[in-house]
C-alpha cells in the first residue's frame, strides 16, 4: 500500500491527464461510432426504399406497356365473348331456334361441363367446353351456315373433329366435336376451397 | 508538466546545489556533510518537493578496474559481474560494470567494474531525497560523466589523459581510450596554490602526468614508448600550454607526451551548453539539459523517478491513443460524410422514382387497364391457342374444288380431325412431363379421310385406277400436304391376292372403292 500510496503521488497527474484522455478518446469514439451508425442504418433502410420503390415502378411500367401494348385485343376478345364466363345461353338458343327454322337439319346436341386446360399464362388460363353436335344436310353449303352461325355467338368455337357421311336419302349427316374455347381467370387447384 | 531541475554535486567535503539561470551555472546552496547540514538540506528539500534531482559524486576513493572475463551470453556474463561487483565492492550499493570491448567467441570481454565508496555521504543524500520524496533521476561519477561528454563532444580524442580539476582542491587524472575509461584518480593540489599561476599549476600536471604514465605503463595500459596526449582542462581558461611543454622538455619527458588544450568556451558550444568556468560546471550544465543514463543509482534509489517515468509513459502513450482515435473518428466522420452524400443521392433517385411510379399510376387509372398482366396472358393464349386452330371450312374447300374436277368419283364418307387435343391438367400432371412451363395444346397433323366410289365403275379397273390415281395426285399439288393411298378399287400388288366378282353397280351400297388420307402439317402460330 505504501508504494502504491508513493506511487500515486508521482503518477496521479499524468493518471488524470491519462483517464481525461482516455474518457475523451471513448467519448469519441461512442460518438462517432453512433453517429456512423445511425447513418449507415439510414442509408440501409432507403436502399431497401428505393429498391422496392424500384420494383414497384418497374412492375407499373411492365403493366402499362401490357395495357397499351395488348388492351386493344384484350377489348376485342372481351367484346365477343372469349374472356371470362361463357355464353351457353346464346348457344342453346341459337341452335334451338335453327332447328325451329330449319326442322330438317334434326339439330342434336350435347354439352359437357366446362374444363380448365393446362395452357397457362401469366394469370390467366385457357378453358374448353366440348360440345357434340349432330345434324343433317342437304348439300355442303349449309354444313358452312351452320358453322358460320356458330362462329358468330360469343366465344369461339373450334372444331376438334367432324364426320360427314353420306346417307341412303341422298342427305349428309353431320357428327361434329366442338371445343368451345374462352380465356378466364386461373382456376383453383385441387384441394383449394372454392370460395 | 515540466519539473525544474537541480545537480546536487557531492565531493568529499561538502554537497552543493546547482541550477542554470540564464544560462549561466549558478550555486544555489552548499551543505556541509555533518548534522547541520543534513538538516539544511532537508529544509532545502522541503521546499523543493516538485524539483527534479541528479546526484554528481566527485569523490577521491570512487574506484575504477579493468578486467578481463571469458566471453558469455548476456545472462550469464551479467550475473558473473554481478558476483564481482559483490565480491570487490560488498561494502557499497553504488557499484556498477560496464563491457568496453566484447570479444568473439572464445575470446575475453574488457569490462570496467567501478564503484564510489564510502556509501555513507551517498545514502545520506539519497536517503533524505527518499524520506522528502522528492525525485532523483541517477547517481553520477564526475570521472565516468567526464568521459561520455569528451566522448561526445566530438573533439577528436580517442586516446588520452584528461587533466582536470575538482571543486575542493583536487585534480583529477583520468586516462581514456576509444572503449572508454581505463582509470582515474585524483590528487590533492599543493596546499595554498593560486589556481592562476599557469607555472605553477603546469608544474603540479606534468609532476602527476609523468606518475600517471609510469602507472599506466606498471599495468600495461601503455608500452614504454607510447606517446601520451595530454588533453587539460585548465581552471577559468587558463592557458597553461607553453608551461606544460617548457616543464615537460625541462623533465626530459616531452617525447613521451603531446599537449592539447582543450578550451571551455570550445567544449561547450560543441555540446551546445552554457559556456562554464570548469569542466564541473559543464558537466553539471550537461546532467541538467541532457541528463544522459544513470551510473550508480539502483531501482530502489530511483523509485520515485521510476513512477515519474511510468506516469510520463502513461501520460504519452494517452495522449498518443487519443491521436490516433482522432485520426480514426477523422475518417469515420468521412465515411459518415459519404454515407450522407450517399443518401441524399438515394433521396434523390427516390423521389425521380417515386414521380416513375405515379405517373404509371394514373395512367393505368386513366387507361381504365384493371389487369394488365391478364391482358398479356389473353393476347399470348390468343395467339398460342385460338389463332392456330385449324380451319375444317378451309380445308374442305380446298378438297371441293379439286373433286369438282373429277365427276366420275363421288364420296361416301368425310372424316376431318383437327389435330388437337387440348390437355386437361389431370392428364398433363400423370404425364412426366415437368408442369412448368405449361404444356401447349398438342398439335398434330389435320387430317382428312376421304372415302368414296368410282362411278359408274363397270369393273373397269384400269380406268378407276386411273381417276383414284389421279384425284391423289392433283391433291398432292395442294400446298403442305401429304396424300397417303389407303384403298385403291383393285390392289395390284404383287403381293396381294386377287379374286375376280362380278358386281352390280346399282345393287353394292356398301361398295367402297379408295381410301385416302390427306394430312396437312400444323398451322403456325
Amino acid at each position: 500500500m505504501k508504494i502504491v500510496g508513493q506511487a500515486w503521488q508521482f503518477i496521479r497527474h499524468d493518471l488524470i491527464l491519462s483517464g481525461a484522455a482516455l474518457v475523451c478518446a471513448l467519448l469519441l469514439i461512442g460518438l462517432t461510432q453512433t453517429y456512423l451508425g445511425y447513418m449507415q442504418a439510414e442509408q440501409q433502410v432507403l436502399r431497401s426504399h428505393l429498391q422496392s420503390l424500384t420494383l414497384q415502378a418497374d412492375a407499373q411500367e411492365t403493366a402499362w406497356n401490357n395495357a397499351v401494348q395488348y388492351g386493344v385485343l384484350y377489348q376485342r376478345l372481351s367484346r365477343q365473348g372469349i374472356i371470362n364466363a361463357e355464353h351457353r345461353l346464346d348457344w342453346i338458343e341459337y341452335l334451338t331456334e335453327l332447328n325451329r327454322e330449319v326442322p330438317q337439319l334434326k339439330i342434336a346436341f350435347r354439352l359437357e361441363p366446362q374444363r380448365p386446360l393446362s395452357a397457362v399464362v401469366e394469370n390467366v388460363q385457357l378453358y374448353g367446353s366440348k360440345m357434340q353436335l349432330n345434324f343433317e344436310l342437304k348439300n355442303e353449303e349449309v354444313f358452312s351456315d351452320v358453322l358460320a352461325g356458330l362462329q358468330h355467338l360469343p366465344g369461339w368455337p373450334a372444331p376438334e373433329q367432324c364426320v360427314l357421311t353420306r346417307t341412303e336419302e341422298a342427305r349428309i349427316k353431320v357428327a361434329c366435336d366442338i371445343e368451345w374455347l374462352s380465356i378466364g381467370p386461373l382456376a383453383p387447384s385441387e384441394g383449394e376451397v372454392s370460395q | 508538466m515540466s519539473h525544474i531541475h537541480r545537480t546536487l554535486l557531492l565531493s568529499n567535503t561538502h554537497l552543493i546545489a546547482l541550477h542554470i539561470e540564464q544560462g549561466q551555472l549558478v550555486e544555489e546552496d552548499c551543505f556541509g556533510l555533518d548534522e547541520m547540514g543534513k538538516e539544511a538540506f532537508l529544509i532545502y528539500l522541503e521546499q523543493r518537493k516538485e524539483f527534479v534531482f541528479s546526484l554528481l559524486v566527485d569523490v577521491v576513493e570512487e574506484d575504477f578496474q579493468l578486467e578481463s572475463i571469458p566471453h558469455l551470453g548476456k545472462t550469464d556474463r551479467r550475473a558473473l559481474l554481478m558476483r564481482r561487483l559483490e565480491q570487490n565492492y560488498r561494502t557499497t550499493p553504488y557499484r556498477r560494470f560496464i563491457v568496453q570491448k566484447e570479444g568473439k567467441k572464445g575470446e575475453q570481454d574488457q569490462v570496467l567494474l567501478s564503484a564510489l565508496s564510502p556509501a555513507a555521504p551517498i545514502d545520506a543524500v539519497v536517503n533524505a531525497l527518499l524520506e522528502k520524496k522528492v525525485v532523483l533521476q541517477g547517481i553520477y561519477s564526475v570521472a565516468l560523466l567526464a568521459g561520455e561528454m569528451m566522448h561526445r563532444s566530438g573533439l577528436g580524442l580517442a586516446h588520452y589523459l584528461l587533466i582536470s580539476f575538482s571543486s575542493d582542491g583536487g585534480m583529477r587524472q583520468t586516462y581514456l581510450s576509444a572503449e572508454g575509461l581505463k582509470f582515474s584518480r585524483v590528487s590533492s593540489l599543493p596546499e595554498g596554490i593560486d589556481l592562476q599561476d599557469a607555472v605553477r599549476i603546469a608544474e603540479v600536471i606534468v609532476l602527476e602526468s609523468l606518475r600517471a604514465r609510469q602507472y599506466l605503463s606498471t599495468l600495461r595500459m601503455l608500452g614504454r614508448d607510447d606517446k601520451v596526449q595530454l588533453a587539460v582542462v585548465a581552471p577559468n581558461g587558463l592557458d597553461c600550454q607553453a608551461a606544460i611543454s617548457q616543464r615537460l622538455q625541462a623533465s626530459g619527458e616531452a617525447g613521451h607526451f603531446t599537449i592539447s588544450d582543450v578550451p571551455l568556451g570550445l567544449l561547450a558550444q560543441k555540446l551546445r551548453l552554457p559556456a562554464g568556468d570548469s569542466l564541473l560546471s559543464i558537466l553539471c550544465s550537461w546532467l541538467l539539459l541532457r541528463p544522459p543514463a544513470n551510473h550508480y543509482g539502483q531501482a530502489q534509489h530511483l523509485i520515485h523517478a521510476i513512477w515519474q517515468k511510468w506516469g510520463r509513459m502513461l501520460r504519452y502513450g494517452a495522449f498518443v491513443g487519443l491521436f490516433f482515435v482522432l485520426i480514426w473518428s477523422g475518417l469515420a466522420m468521412q465515411e459518415a460524410s459519404d454515407v450522407q452524400a450517399s443518401i441524399n443521392q438515394s433521396l434523390k433517385k427516390t423521389a425521380q422514382i417515386d414521380e416513375r411510379l405515379r405517373r404509371f399510376n394514373l395512367l393505368l387509372k386513366q387507361s381504365n387497364a384493371s389487369d394488365p398482366a391478364a391482358m398479356k396472358g389473353v393476347h399470348e393464349l390468343y395467339n398460342q391457342h385460338l389463332l392456330t386452330w385449324p380451319d375444317i371450312e378451309l380445308t374442305l374447300q380446298q378438297v371441293s374444288q379439286v373433286l369438282l374436277e373429277f365427276p366420275e368419283l363421288s364420296l361416301d364418307e368425310l372424316r376431318w380431325h383437327s389435330g388437337r387435343a387440348p390437355v386437361e391438367p389431370a392428364t398433363q400432371a400423370a404425364a412426366e412431363a415437368p408442369v412448368e412451363p405449361p404444356a401447349e395444346v398438342a398439335q398434330l397433323p389435320v387430317v382428312l379421310e376421304l372415302q368414296g366410289r368410282v362411278e359408274p365403275f363397270s369393273q373397269q379397273y384400269r380406268q378407276a385406277l386411273n381417276s383414284v390415281n389421279r384425284l391423289s395426285s392433283r391433291l398432292s399439288t395442294l400446298p403442305n400436304i401429304k396424300v397417303e393411298t389407303l384403298q385403291l378399287p383393285l390392289n395390284i400388288s404383287s403381293t396381294a391376292r386377287v379374286e375376280g366378282q362380278v358386281l352390280a353397280d346399282a345393287a353394292d351400297d356398301k361398295r367402297v372403292d379408295f381410301v385416302l388420307r390427306l394430312s396437312w402439317g400444323p398451322k403456325a402460330p
